[in-house]
């Protein structure tokens, strides 16, 4: 259940910038995809935020910051999601 | 021995296989393949350009659509099935061919597969496991001085190289940093060829971070891999083997890895069984296979297999590739330094994107040839350490210039799993030609890299010009495809890929 909101409230933050915006776990290098929202403009992931095991990604740099403060917030909420 | 014959009892777990199974039976149906191609003979001659055109949607072809195709006689139809491939690859991956090396760290082994020189009963071959100094050494070379940036790791079936073993030296291999002329080396991707394992054990694996789990059904003939798997070993048991790819991307490895071993049955019906395996993977998970491969059985030390009987000359050879290419046009394609250099510049515009080169599958054969003062050293092999002999033994070096001057680029690219381009998302990115925009910028940025640090005089030349044309090539595609601040983006992290900074990537 926390999982759903913790994904929610990352879709709420793409709905609010319309940044390409993803989660994905991590896995030693690997970062797997969990699941995500906007189209590829073909720029480069920017990493915005980790909690546990999943990272939260954007593409390019549009809105980055205020993007990152959103994800920090919630990430406090979530700090202890572990598992997929 | 005992331990031996304790461990081999408990390796199949029978109830992580039958669940997938329906009445019994698995998803590949012997009869109903030869139904299909003896019904699909002599194909109309429209019937298969509408199936070529069908390909280009980049969906998997039906059964039958790929039998039609098996079965054309016309060499004017084939020549434009071998265009139509080579076209489909672009259309998904554009001209990129990413490169890998193997690196076999054992060859115990408690199969006796009655083709392959790493069986249990090969007295001859030298039995020999790498230490995890030896995986650091033979890593530094690789990455150090080839200029390799992903390996497959191969590993006998065996307990002294189990999923621990196997986590151990993927763990060295990533720990491994070296010096280059210009910049760090270092393996940015380790694909892993193993034996069918548990859903526990590939969990275990997938925490360290693999790219691709591949494993090979060698033939989806029932009845030849029961005469060339001997009852009592673990391979004999087809359907373990056959829902390995169920397996993993159950314990959440989703980029999965098939093939069959071309020579041990009639190669059309092959061809067939990789298209089943492929909509099944589909239909149950939503993800098909990250690569086919389709290695051609080659010689190797006291094998009891004829060989000759289902040999694919190299005509067939490419027919079966270009026809992978139309059936799963999403899909990436292998072609390995089994085949000579030849065989190789013909295949690999019929739709591969991955090649393996400066290979060397004898256990610890890199830091002993590349290491090596003497430079004639280097084409020795061994074969009594070794599966099979290898045919194309030219350097990366060599290679690469010759993929330049065919107007392909070389790509190290391994950016899409480090930041989740994987399973899902990259089965979408490749359907709708997004992940070839991906590709063409990581390629340039990765070669770029590789010039740098490794490239001779000669090839360094050859690239350059070719960076200038694929740098033009982006340019053009803007506003298409690419925008403005994509191609800003490009130019500066070239620039600075140019000035030392390493591992830069869309």
């Amino acid at each position: 259940m926390e999982k759903e909101i913790f994904i929610s409230e990352c879709e709420r933050i793409y709905k609010k910038y319309g940044t390409r915006l993803w989660i994905a776990e991590s896995l030693g290098r690997r970062w797997s995809y969990l699941t995500g929202w906007g189209e590829e403009r073909f720029l480069p992931p920017k990493l915005v935020g980790k909690t546990g095991k999943y990272g939260i990604f954007i593409e390019g740099e549009d809105h980055e910051e205020e993007i990152r403060e959103d994800v920090g917030k919630i990430l406090s909420r979530f700090s202890d999601i572990q598992e997929g | 021995m005992r331990t031996e014959t304790k461990w081999v009892e408990n390796v199949i777990k029978t109830e992580e296989y039958e669940k997938y199974m329906k009445e019994g039976k698995d998803f590949i149906n012997d009869d109903e393949i030869w139904e299909k191609i003896e019904k699909n003979k002599s194909p109309d001659p429209a019937r298969i350009r509408s199936i070529i055109q069908k390909s280009f949607d980049l969906d998997l072809l039906s059964p039958d659509d790929t039998a039609a195709l098996l079965n054309v006689k016309d060499p004017q139809l084939w020549e434009e099935i071998f265009d139509a491939a080579g076209k489909i690859k672009r259309k998904v991956y554009d001209n990129r061919i990413v490169t890998f090396a193997p690196l076999y760290c054992s060859n115990f082994c408690v199969n006796n597969c009655l083709y392959c020189g790493f069986r249990k009963d090969n007295k001859d071959e030298k039995r020999l496991k790498l230490t995890l100094e030896d995986v650091r050494r033979e890593t530094e070379i690789l990455a150090g001085k080839i200029g390799h940036k992903r390996l497959i790791v191969v590993y006998g079936e065996h307990p002294v190289s189990d999923v621990r073993y196997m986590i151990d030296t993927i763990r060295t291999i990533y720990d491994v940093k070296v010096k280059t002329r210009n910049g760090i080396g270092e393996i940015r991707r380790v694909n892993v060829n193993a034996a069918p394992m548990s859903v526990e054990d590939l969990k275990a694996l997938k925490d360290v971070g693999v790219g691709t789990y591949q494993v090979f059904q060698e033939t989806y003939h029932h009845k030849t891999y029961s005469e060339v798997h001997p009852k009592g070993t673990l391979k004999a048991n087809y359907q373990w083997r056959l829902y390995s790819m169920h397996r993993a991307l159950e314990a959440g490895i989703d980029d999965v890895a098939i093939g069959a071993l071309f020579g041990l049955y009639d190669w059309r019906f092959e061809v067939m069984g990789l298209l089943y395996h492929a909509m099944e993977l589909e239909k149950q998970f939503g993800i098909g296979p990250h690569t086919v491969s389709f290695p051609r059985l080659e010689p190797a030390q006291n094998v009891m297999f004829d060989t000759q009987k289902y040999r694919v000359s190299d005509e067939n050879f490419k027919k079966l590739v270009a026809v992978i290419r139309l059936s799963i046009p999403y899909t990436g394609m292998i072609l390995t330094a089994r085949e000579n250099a030849n065989v190789r510049r013909e295949v690999l515009p019929l739709g591969v994107t991955q090649t393996d080169a400066s290979t060397r599958i004898g256990i610890g054969a890199y830091s002993e040839i590349y290491g090596a003062e003497k430079m004639s050293d280097k084409t020795e092999q061994d074969l009594a350490r070794q599966q099979f002999m290898i045919g194309d033994p030219r350097d990366l070096d060599d290679v690469i210039r010759e993929l330049a001057q065919m107007g392909y680029i070389t790509s190290f690219c391994t950016a899409g799993y480090r930041c989740g381009r994987t399973g899902t998302n990259i089965m979408t990115l490749l359907k709708s030609e997004k992940e070839g925009q991906f590709c063409k910028l990581n390629a340039i940025l990765t070669f770029r890299e590789w010039l740098d640090d490794f490239a001779s005089d000669e090839t360094k030349k050859i690239g350059e010009e070719l960076i200038k044309k694929e740098m033009a090539e982006v340019k053009a595609r803007v506003p298409k495809i690419y925008s403005e601040k994509t191609f800003k983006a490009l130019e500066n992290y070239h620039e600075r890929i140019k000035n030392g900074e390493r591992d830069l990537y869309f």
